[in-house]
């Protein structure tokens, strides 16, 4: 087969049980190379995961998970992590890493033993860095950095792995507006360039300016799948989330637009 | 440089493995009894006392201590990165504790043959060791998973009990056994024996690089279970093969020189400040210093009251509060997040 | 036999009772030394050394002292109406000092580690060394109790006087402290002249052994107690005076500590000619000595004057010190006894250089 395969990840209902509830119910999805997709629900819906699912973190109970046609499970970790880079939510590193040696470390897949980075990995990490606008955080200790820099740093590493598939869990929590967009345009480029990208998100707005298709979660069941402006409607909104919420489409963007209402609002919405 | 390159772990290493060695010469001719090196370094002849004391007492001892200092240095920087805390210490999780307690039941037991060798406690001690490792292993293991955070308490509690069980078997046995325990709990580097000296090398040695070769995924752990999973790295598989490997590693050495702190506590984390936290270099590296640093302390234990040696442990120990004080300034400047 | 060693203790003791009566009387020796004994905790006294416990056969000197005691203490039951005491005692020493004053009838408790004289093991044990079991004590209601000062049997004494029972603490550090421990217990336990006769016959006992000895060339001796870590007998301890009295010169007696953690260096540049090993507990055997092979440039190992000792031999402050000294002067200054026979059962044991000699 000359051509990459279409679809990258398979899920085909999946089941995932912490201890007796199951955070994911019957799930079956497939990631489309080249596209980006975003994956909203309320909270505790089972997004990250879903996000873990996919990457290979966690085994479902029932269910199977392929990537590029095999079970997940048999890829050898080291080929995944080639193939498959994760950006996660948080986390902290307990050892004083400077930037640079943090970003290096997406270039661990592809070095063996304990060589040494060479030329080409430094000018991969630096180009990553260059991207997220990190080049110049190189030298400072990770433990300096404020949370969305940090959040930057480790989408860098992850762009370091240059990795067919991106995954990112909720990449836009701790940066303000314009660095939110400023890396959902990133996705944008990278997408542009031949990246599968699928990401968890909050805000239902973003997802409809840039996903190509959304899924929506509710109590680890896939409730609906397809693009933003199908996706999100007042009705979907309603029941998913349970609230009230006035949709609108931009004339600007063309996207869908959903604008929270406060409780005077609702209340009139009602009548 | 934000990052390491060959020629800083090079350059580093060769600086330290330079100071080792002048280090251990000056350590050799340091020492209560002042000797006369011309007359030590006579061949012909009967041996001098010079020669005895700087051949048959002093070198073999400092050798002891590079060895000793090292391992425990470098299975402290191990264990700092397997439980993702700067401040663990290889006798934090009870294999000392364990090891001890194997080395007392075992003189014990072959104390009532006169006709056991005087090794009993060596091997006792390791196999205390091995078995502490094993129980602990198997008591902090959560759903078939290692998990850092049980792992230190596991540790912590199997070291107060095995401190609990020394404490009754001494109570229960002669008075006098307390004597012998003194070894196991302040540590003593004193030795004649070469042969002892090559071959806790050689295990110290196998075992350091062994540890050095787990690096790169040391590396990767720090940031992060999931993090790391998805790099590439089998997580569970590192895990054990650290803390069996720096487990052994500090059984081995507590079977040979008792209960010495702080060494593996205050090298690596002085070292991760002044080279990094990469532990490709930071591996070697506290072998290196480690063994710098045992060697002076017992060199002061052992000269600083004449003929009266204080024990090494309690040097080490001395040298550890002043070190937390510094420990606490340090992180009252660092930025919390 | 048995009647000519009783005549010769008897005209021994008499004609020590004449010479030397005079020095032997103290005046001033309070019974309760409690407070005192506590008051002083230096860091030289690591406490008294106390023993181990096997039981070894008794030699002849000790069973010939035994005889000559038992025989005459029945001459110091006091006035009718004397209620001997009842009596525990918390210590070996002062077990075999209780016994040696004859007062071994009221002895209804020891400690575990008390085996001699051989008729203890059958009185009822009353916890270790270390920690007094205050219930058992108490419920043996004793008239007396009498102890050393341990690390950790502060508390148990103290409990002990809170409940109103007559508690006698004595010393064991050196030479001094156990005469007057002697002249204490017997005070306590109201047979005061078996007192000074005790003293006495030890006295001349050890006047015997050092006249033995006079004038011979001081040897070097080092003791050690331990060896791993390695610990000596230094200044300021009985066995040290023992040494010094046996005519030697105690090579650790230098440092200012009572029990010094020497190191190995320094014991090589002290060069000892005699070396007397009494490591305690686990390091009891007579393998131990192996440790000594490792240095044959020293002159006590060279000329093979390795001698290993039980530790109750040569560390417990009591009656039976004359045999330490008397194993003392024949290790170190073994040129004088020739000819003199010592008892197997207490000699030494010996570093076997059968075996090549590296």
């Amino acid at each position: 087969m000359t051509e990459a395969p279409h679809t990258l990840l398979s899920l085909a209902h999946v089941t995932f049980r912490y201890r007796a509830v199951p955070a994911l119910n019957d799930v079956s999805l497939d990631l489309t190379r080249g596209e980006i997709l975003g994956i909203l629900g309320p909270n505790g819906s089972g997004k990250s995961t879903m996000l873990r699912i996919m990457s290979g973190v966690l085994h479902p109970q029932s269910g199977t998970v392929d990537w590029l046609g095999s079970p997940l499970s048999r890829v050898p970790r080291t080929v995944l992590a080639r193939q498959m880079a994760v950006v996660p939510q948080g986390g902290t590193i307990e050892f004083p890493f400077s930037v640079m040696e943090v970003v290096l470390m997406g270039r661990a897949p592809h070095l063996g033993g304990f060589a040494f980075e060479g030329d080409q990995d430094v000018q991969v990490a630096e180009a990553a860095m260059r991207r997220t606008g990190t080049l110049d955080l190189a030298h400072r200790c990770i433990h300096e950095l404020s949370g969305g820099e940090r959040q930057r740093v480790i989408l860098a590493r992850a762009l370091a792995q240059v990795p067919q598939a991106l995954l990112l869990d909720e990449p836009g929590a701790f940066l303000d507006i314009r660095h939110a967009v400023e890396l959902y345009d990133l996705l944008r480029d990278l997408q542009a360039e031949g990246m599968t990208i699928a990401t968890v998100l909050h805000d239902l707005n973003l997802a409809a300016l840039y996903c190509d298709r959304v899924a929506l979660l509710k109590a680890g069941r896939l409730v609906r799948l397809g693009p933003p402006a199908e996706v999100i409607s007042y009705a979907t909104v309603r029941d998913v989330y349970e609230t009230e919420v006035y949709v609108d489409t931009n004339d600007i963007t063309g996207a869908v637009n959903v604008l929270p209402l406060s409780r005077v609002y609702r209340e009139r919405l009602k009548r | 440089m934000s990052f390491l390159t060959r020629r800083r772990f090079l350059a580093v290493n060769a600086f330290l493995a330079a100071g080792l060695l002048a280090t251990v010469c000056a350590a050799a001719l340091t020492g209560p009894v002042r000797i006369d090196l011309g007359r030590a370094l006579q061949w012909s002849g009967p041996a001098s006392p010079d020669s005895v004391i700087l051949f048959d007492t002093r070198l073999p001892r400092v050798l002891l201590a590079t060895v000793v200092g090292g391992a425990l240095a470098v299975a402290g920087a191990a264990l700092q990165g397997l439980l993702r805390n700067p401040l663990a210490e290889p006798h934090i999780l009870g294999i000392s504790g364990g090891a001890a307690l194997g080395g007392i039941v075992a003189v014990i037991l072959a104390g009532q043959h006169p006709l056991a060798a005087i090794s009993a406690a060596p091997v006792g001690s390791f196999l205390g060791a091995l078995g502490t490792t094993l129980l602990i292993y198997r008591l902090a293991l959560i759903d078939g998973r290692l998990q850092p955070y049980t792992l230190l308490l596991t540790g912590v509690v199997v070291n107060a009990f095995a401190g609990a069980l020394i404490m009754f078997v001494n109570s229960l046995a002669d008075f006098y056994q307390a004597h012998g325990i003194l070894f196991w709990l302040m540590g003593s580097l004193a030795t004649q024996s070469y042969r002892l000296v090559a071959g806790i090398a050689l295990y110290a040695l196998a075992a350091a690089l062994w540890l050095t070769w787990q690096a790169r995924h040391m590396n990767v752990l720090a940031l992060g279970e999931e993090a790391a999973l998805q790099l590439g790295v089998d997580v569970d598989r590192t895990r054990r093969n650290i803390f069996m490997a720096s487990s052994l590693l500090v059984g081995a050495v507590v079977s040979v020189s008792g209960m010495i702190g702080f060494v593996g506590l205050i090298v690596p984390h002085l070292l991760r400040l002044l080279v990094g936290a990469d532990h490709r270099l930071l591996l070697p590296a506290s072998f290196l210093a480690g063994g710098i640093f045992l060697v002076w302390a017992d060199t002061f234990a052992r000269t600083a009251l004449g003929s009266t040696e204080i024990p090494v442990g309690v040097v080490t120990a001395l040298c550890g509060a002043p070190f937390f004080i510094f420990l606490l300034k340090q992180a009252g400047r660092q930025a919390f997040d | 036999m048995r009647a000519s060693r009783r005549l010769f203790a008897l005209v021994w003791l008499s004609l020590s009772q004449v010479i030397l009566n005079p020095l032997l009387t103290k005046e001033g020796v309070e019974g309760g030394r409690t407070a005192a004994a506590f008051s002083t905790p230096s860091l030289v006294r690591r406490g008294t050394v106390p023993h181990a416990a096997p039981q070894l056969s008794v030699g002849w000197l000790m069973g010939s002292l035994a005889q000559a005691t038992s025989g005459d203490t029945r001459q110091y039951r006091e006035a009718e109406g004397f209620h001997p005491p009842r009596t525990i005692s918390l210590a070996p020493s002062v077990t075999e000092i209780l016994f040696a004053l004859g007062a071994g009838d009221e002895v209804v408790g020891v400690s575990t580690y008390c085996d001699y004289p051989p008729e203890v093991t059958r009185i009822k044990r009353v916890g270790t060394f270390l920690t007094p079991n205050v219930e058992e004590i108490v419920a043996l209601r004793p008239d007396l109790i009498i102890g050393v000062p341990t690390p950790g049997n502060e508390g148990p004494v103290r409990s002990l006087q809170s409940l109103g029972l007559k508690v006698v603490i004595v010393g064991g550090d050196t030479m001094r402290q156990m005469r007057e421990s002697i002249d204490v217990i017997a005070q306590a336990i109201g047979r005061p002249g078996a007192g000074r006769d005790l003293l006495e016959r030890l006295d001349a006992r050890l006047a015997a052994v050092r006249e033995r000895v006079r004038d011979a060339p001081a040897r070097r001796v080092l003791m050690v107690v331990g060896q791993k870590p390695l610990v000596a007998v230094g200044s300021g301890t009985f066995p040290d005076e023992l040494i010094r009295m046996a005519g030697g010169i105690n090579v650790a007696g230098g440092t200012a500590l009572a029990w010094p953690h020497v190191n190995i260096e320094s014991v090589i540049a002290w060069a000892p000619e005699v070396i007397i090993d009494t490591s305690m507990g686990t390091e009891e055997s007579p393998r131990t000595l192996e440790f000594w092979k490792q240095f044959p440039s020293l002159p006590a190992v060279r000329d093979h004057r390795v001698y290993g000792y039980r530790s109750y031999q040569l560390l417990r402050p009591g009656p039976r010190i004359t045999e330490a000294l008397d194993a003392l002067a024949r290790a170190i200054h073994p040129e004088r006894f020739e000819g003199s026979v010592q008892s197997p059962n207490f000699g030494p044991w010996t570093l076997d250089f059968g075996r090549c000699l590296s």
